[in-house]
């Protein structure tokens, strides 16, 4: 049976070629980290003006869902990637780290 | 009557639907509301009244506070408007909140200008054109045959993203 992070990738990774965000094609794709700590990173070149590469970071899972529906929890993270890169203009004044990528905060509410 | 301040700049007969949950009890009410041109605005002659913010205040994630969206439209609406956490639902916008943005949110799912889907995931946008910045109002939301979906993640004034093109 596949475990709870390769159905997170791949159906994030499918969710991002039908509802694509214009201007970033993916390079990778991973889970990082173990339980509470454990998040999906997403890094994208930027195929805008701004050029370079942009990363995302985001929890794999909360306590709202558990390790349940990774199908559920990849339009979360869609949803708050979109958010981020609006809040953001794109990382444009965000500093890219030594490896070149500018890493987009999420827009979280309030618990 | 709520006032809204929708700047479409188009005639409208749009039935709005929303089901409202308060409390413990299932209190619920439905608005249906003729959304009338009057000098280039909208206004619902009868809307969901007390649009006030939700408390969600010792509640579960899960818990329902209202539903939003057309039922004839299918199974997936009306679509549920939980409480949620920071990152999803009603507490994840709540600082959004408003009267009119609920006035939005509402139309968008009730008569959405472009509609994207990926697996049980929708992309809702409504063409508001009322400033530069706020061209497309945005609802994220999922879908499920039961009532396992998280309903609406997010509802946002889109931005350079590009998702409502």
């Amino acid at each position: 049976m596949e475990s709870y992070e390769a159905q997170l990738i791949d159906i994030v990774a499918r969710l991002l070629e039908t509802l694509p965000i214009p201007g970033l094609r993916i390079q990778k794709i991973r889970v990082e980290g173990a339980g509470a700590a454990e998040e999906i990173v997403l890094v994208f070149h930027r195929e805008t003006p701004l050029g370079g590469r942009l990363g995302f970071r985001f929890p794999a899972w909360d306590e709202s869902l558990g390790r349940t529906d990774a199908d559920q929890w990849s339009a979360v993270v869609w949803a708050n990637l979109d958010e981020a890169i609006n809040a953001t203009d794109w990382g444009s004044s965000i500093a890219p780290d030594p490896d070149g990528i500018a890493w987009i905060p999420p827009c979280e509410g309030e618990d | 009557m709520r006032k809204s301040d929708s700047r479409d700049g188009a005639g409208i007969a749009a039935k709005a639907v929303s089901v409202r949950v308060t409390g413990t009890r299932a209190l619920t009410r439905v608005a249906v509301a003729a959304l009338l041109l009057t000098g280039g605005g909208a206004v619902p002659a009868s809307a969901s009244s007390g649009a006030a913010a939700f408390n969600c205040t010792g509640r579960n994630p899960q818990h329902i506070l209202a539903r939003y969206g057309h039922s004839a439209d299918g199974a997936e609406y009306p679509v549920p408007l939980r409480c949620g956490n920071r990152r999803w639902g009603y507490k994840h916008f709540a600082h959004r909140w408003s009267n009119s943005f609920e006035s939005h949110l509402e139309r968008t799912l009730n008569d959405p200008t472009v509609q994207q889907r990926g697996g049980s995931t929708r992309v809702v946008c409504r063409r508001v054109n009322a400033s530069p910045e706020r061209q497309w109002f945005k609802v994220v939301h999922t879908t499920d045959p039961g009532d396992r979906n998280l309903g609406i993640i997010t509802a946002v004034w889109e931005g350079p993203s590009g998702t409502c093109l």
